[in-house]
């Protein structure tokens, strides 16, 4: 899904990000499910290039004074320059990668709970903070046209 | 994204630590019995786990290639422990064989109670992965509020 107009890239990456979350977040479910489950491998879901990439391109860089006055209809005059309404077409790359096991148990199965709880938090509160940066953002918006007028 | 795969896979491994623990409850209560059906004293049962792919529908599985990672626990079968049973010796009990042995199950209290502990831990890490998915699914409501 693309969002164009007013909402520039950041809401697109975020986009992504929470999606990339809520798949991690089944990775772990996953992989906690199984924690008693004879020879199964643990593993988890990394970010692959591509999203890095365009995390490196949002990196705005006002090299001339008055870049970011008109960010809005901004027109890409150098390579350097962010392009603000850019739609992000790559789908983000994830990677499943196995976990080296930490211990070594009996049955062949490399899931450490512990670590994996630890993970569930984490990818919890990362959410948490994604969702909320995004309902910021629109909230700034809304700002923007309610009270911009007055 | 949805998160009702989430929930699904951590739903799975309740409902097989459930079954572990229905189990384990089975072998506690029947630590003493020496008649059963099949004849013969009780015979420990233990649950196998298995861990299955995450069904979904076709389009599903095609387009989405990489959750072929995915896997929900199932159940593959309860198996029936192999040890022998414990001959006590007790003339006057009714199951007594010739020599005056009767056989009891060979169920370890320990071993039952340490498994019964490791299944609701199990249990408890799946509730909290279902709690943290559904947490994130009612934070996503609240964009754009």
């Amino acid at each position: 899904m693309e969002v164009k107009g007013i909402f520039d890239g950041v809401v697109s990456i975020l986009e992504k990000v929470l999606d990339f979350c809520a798949v991690r977040q089944k990775v772990i479910a996953a992989n906690i499910a199984n924690a008693d489950t004879p020879h199964y491998k643990s593993f988890d879901l990394i970010l692959g290039q591509k999203l890095e990439g365009e995390f490196q391109r949002i990196d705005l860089k006002a090299t001339q004074p008055g870049h970011l006055r008109n960010f809005i209809g901004m027109v890409q005059t150098h390579s350097n320059h962010f392009s603000g309404r850019k739609p992000l077409q790559s789908n983000p790359q994830y990677q499943f990668v196995p976990l080296p096991p930490l211990t070594i148990s009996s049955d062949g199965n490399t899931v450490d709970i512990d670590r994996q709880m630890s993970k569930l938090a984490e990818n919890t509160i990362m959410y948490n903070i994604y969702a909320q940066i995004l309902s910021k953002k629109f909230r700034i918006i809304k700002e923007a046209i309610q009270e911009g007028g007055r | 994204m949805n998160f009702f795969d989430s929930l699904k896979i951590s739903a799975s491994g309740m409902r097989a630590q459930r079954l572990r623990t229905e189990v384990i409850s089975s072998n506690l209560a029947n630590i003493n019995t020496t008649r059963t059906a099949q004849g013969g004293p009780y015979k420990r049962k233990e649950v196998i786990f298995a861990a299955i792919p995450l069904g979904g529908d076709f389009h599903e599985l095609l387009v989405s290639a990489s959750t072929n990672y995915l896997r929900e626990v199932g159940v593959a079968g309860i198996v029936t422990d192999p040890r022998p049973p414990i001959l006590k010796y007790d003339p006057n009990h009714p199951d007594a064989d010739d020599k005056g042995y009767v056989a009891f199950p060979n169920i370890n209290l320990v071993e039952e109670m340490v498994d019964l502990i490791s299944s609701t831990r199990s249990y408890e890490a799946n509730v909290a992965a279902f709690n943290a998915a559904k947490d994130m699914a009612l934070k996503t409501l609240e964009i754009g509020k």
